[in-house]
C-alpha cells in the first residue's frame, strides 16, 4: 500500500538519481543517460538525445533479462555489465542494484574507458540507495510471510489444470 | 502493482497479450495502433523474425488519461507464441499488471489454447506471482473463420470460472477495443483501489495533510466516499453479460473532477471501436 513516507522517499531517490545521471552526462561526455527498471519502464533520464525512450527502456530490460537467462545456462551468477559498440554510437549497460538498469549512450569521440569508469561507480552508488525497500513493500513481505496457507487459485484457471499439480 | 513514478507523475501498467502461436496477438496490437489517435500512442516496436513471427515481443505504449494528476500509461506487450520461446515469454511477463489471453477459436486449436493457458500459469508462478492476483480477460479470436469451436465449448475448456471474455476478429479490429477496455477496467480499478486506500490511510494518520506545492503528493488528497467500481471478473450467470458490463464500467459517470477527466479520455481513446 502506498503511504506518504514512501512517496517522500521515492521523490528523494529521484532527486539523487537525477543528480547522478546529470553528472555522468557532464563528466563522461555521454549523449544520454537513462535509468530503467527491470520491468522495462523508464525511471529517470539526462542528456539531449533524440530517441524513442519507451522502446529503448523496454528493449534494454528485455535484453538484460535475456542475458541473465544466458548467464543461468552457463551457470554464471550474472552478467551485470554489457557494452554494445557501434561506429557512431555505443552503449554501456550496467545493473544498478537488484531492480534497476543504468544505460549510457555515448558517441564515437568518447572513450569507452572513461564511460565505464564513471558509469560503473554510478551504477554501484545508485544500487545502494535504490535497493532500500520502501516501508510499504516491507510490510507486504511481512504479511506474506505470516500467511501459512498457500495462495488459492480458485476463480482463475480450470480445475482440471489445478488437479495436475 | 503498476509502477508509480512520482517524479514524472505517471502510473505505468504492463499488459501482456498471451496465447498460442498465430492466434492473433500481434494483430491485436496492430489494430490498436492503427486506430488510436497518434498523440495518445507511441510507436509499435517489434522484435520479430525475418518471417514476421514474434521473436521476443511487440510493444505498443498508450496514454489513457489521468488519476489524481498522474498520467496513466499502458504498455501493451505480446509474447512469442511458439512453444520453444518460453524463456522469452517469462522475461516479458515480469512485472505484468494484466493479461489478455488470446485464444484461437478454430477447430483443432483447442489443445494449443489449453497448453498455452497452462504455460501462462506456470510462467507467472516461476516469476513469483500468484496467478490469482493478476487480472485476466479472454479473447476468442478469429470468429470469422470456419469451422469454429462454439463459445460454449471454449468457455467449458478454457474458461470454466467465467472470466470476462470477448469475441473478436483481430484482422478487422472487431472486438479488439472491447478486449482492451475490459482489461484496462480491471487494471485501473486495481490501481484506484490502492490509491484510495492510501488516501484513507493518510487522512487517518494526518487529518491536516494537504498536497504541498509543487511536490506531487497524490496520497494527501481527501479520501473518496464513493465505492470503487467493481471490475474484478465476477461469475456470470449469462456468459454474454461480461463484455457488456466491462464496457459500461468505462462509461460510468462520476462527480469527481479528476475521475471525470479520466473517464472522458478513456472514452475518446476507445472511439475507434466499431
Amino acid at each position: 500500500m502506498l503511504n506518504l513516507q514512501d512517496v517522500e522517499r521515492d521523490l528523494d531517490n529521484l532527486h539523487r538519481t537525477q543528480s547522478v545521471l546529470d553528472r555522468i552526462v557532464a563528466e563522461a561526455e555521454a549523449l544520454g543517460v537513462f535509468l530503467v527498471d527491470m520491468d522495462g519502464f523508464l525511471v529517470a533520464e539526462s542528456g539531449n538525445i533524440e530517441i524513442d525512450r519507451v522502446a529503448l527502456a523496454a528493449l534494454i530490460a528485455a535484453s538484460f533479462g535475456a542475458t541473465a537467462e544466458i548467464a543461468r545456462l552457463l551457470k554464471e551468477n550474472d552478467f551485470d555489465r554489457l557494452t554494445h559498440q557501434g561506429s557512431n554510437r555505443s552503449l554501456f549497460i550496467g545493473k544498478a542494484g537488484s531492480r534497476h538498469i543504468l544505460i549510457v549512450v555515448f558517441g564515437g569521440e568518447t572513450n569507452l574507458g572513461l564511460v565505464k569508469l564513471y558509469a560503473e561507480k554510478a551504477a554501484e552508488h545508485l544500487g545502494e540507495f535504490l535497493d532500500v525497500k520502501p516501508k510499504a513493500a516491507k510490510q507486504a513481505d511481512q504479511a506474506q510471510d505470516a500467511e501459512s496457507t498457500p495462495p488459492s487459485e480458485e476463480g482463475m484457471f480450470p480445475a482440471w489444470m489445478d488437479n495436475q499439480e | 502493482m503498476a509502477t508509480v513514478n512520482f517524479g514524472r507523475r505517471e502510473i505505468l501498467c504492463k499488459i501482456v497479450y498471451y496465447g498460442p502461436g498465430l492466434c492473433g496477438k500481434t494483430t491485436n496490437l496492430q489494430a490498436i495502433h492503427g486506430k488510436v489517435p497518434e498523440k495518445m500512442r507511441g510507436n509499435l516496436t517489434s522484435v520479430a523474425t525475418q518471417q514476421d513471427r514474434t521473436l521476443f515481443f511487440d510493444l505498443l505504449p498508450l496514454e489513457i488519461g489521468k488519476i489524481r494528476d498522474f498520467t496513466i500509461r499502458l504498455q501493451l506487450y505480446t509474447v512469442p507464441g511458439q512453444i520453444y520461446y518460453n524463456a522469452s515469454r517469462r522475461i516479458v511477463l515480469k512485472g505484468v499488471d494484466g493479461v489478455v489471453f488470446v485464444a484461437d477459436s478454430q477447430m483443432g486449436k483447442m489443445e494449443e489454447n489449453v497448453e498455452s493457458l497452462e504455460n501462462l500459469k506456470e510462467n507467472l508462478k516461476s516469476n513469483g506471482v500468484d496467478p490469482t492476483t493478476v487480472p485476466v480477460v479472454l479473447q476468442y479470436n478469429k470468429r470469422d473463420l470456419s469451422p469454429l469451436h462454439s463459445i460454449d465449448e471454449l468457455n467449458q475448456k478454457i474458461n470454466p470460472n467465467n472470466l470476462s471474455y470477448y469475441e473478436a476478429v483481430a484482422t478487422t479490429g472487431h472486438g479488439v477495443f472491447n478486449t482492451l477496455k475490459g482489461i484496462t477496467a480491471l487494471v485501473v480499478s486495481d490501481i484506484k483501489t490502492k490509491l484510495e486506500s492510501a488516501d484513507k490511510d493518510t487522512a487517518k494518520a494526518s487529518p491536516v495533510a494537504k498536497p504541498a506545492q509543487p511536490a506531487p503528493k497524490p496520497a494527501a488528497a481527501p479520501a473518496q466516499a464513493q465505492p470503487t467500481p467493481q471490475a474484478q471478473p465476477q461469475p456470470q450467470a449469462q456468459p454474454q453479460a461480461a463484455p457488456v458490463e466491462a464496457a459500461d464500467e468505462l462509461k460510468e459517470p462520476d462527480s469527481t473532477p479528476a475521475r471525470k477527466g479520466f473517464w472522458q479520455k478513456v472514452s475518446t481513446l476507445f472511439k475507434g471501436e466499431r
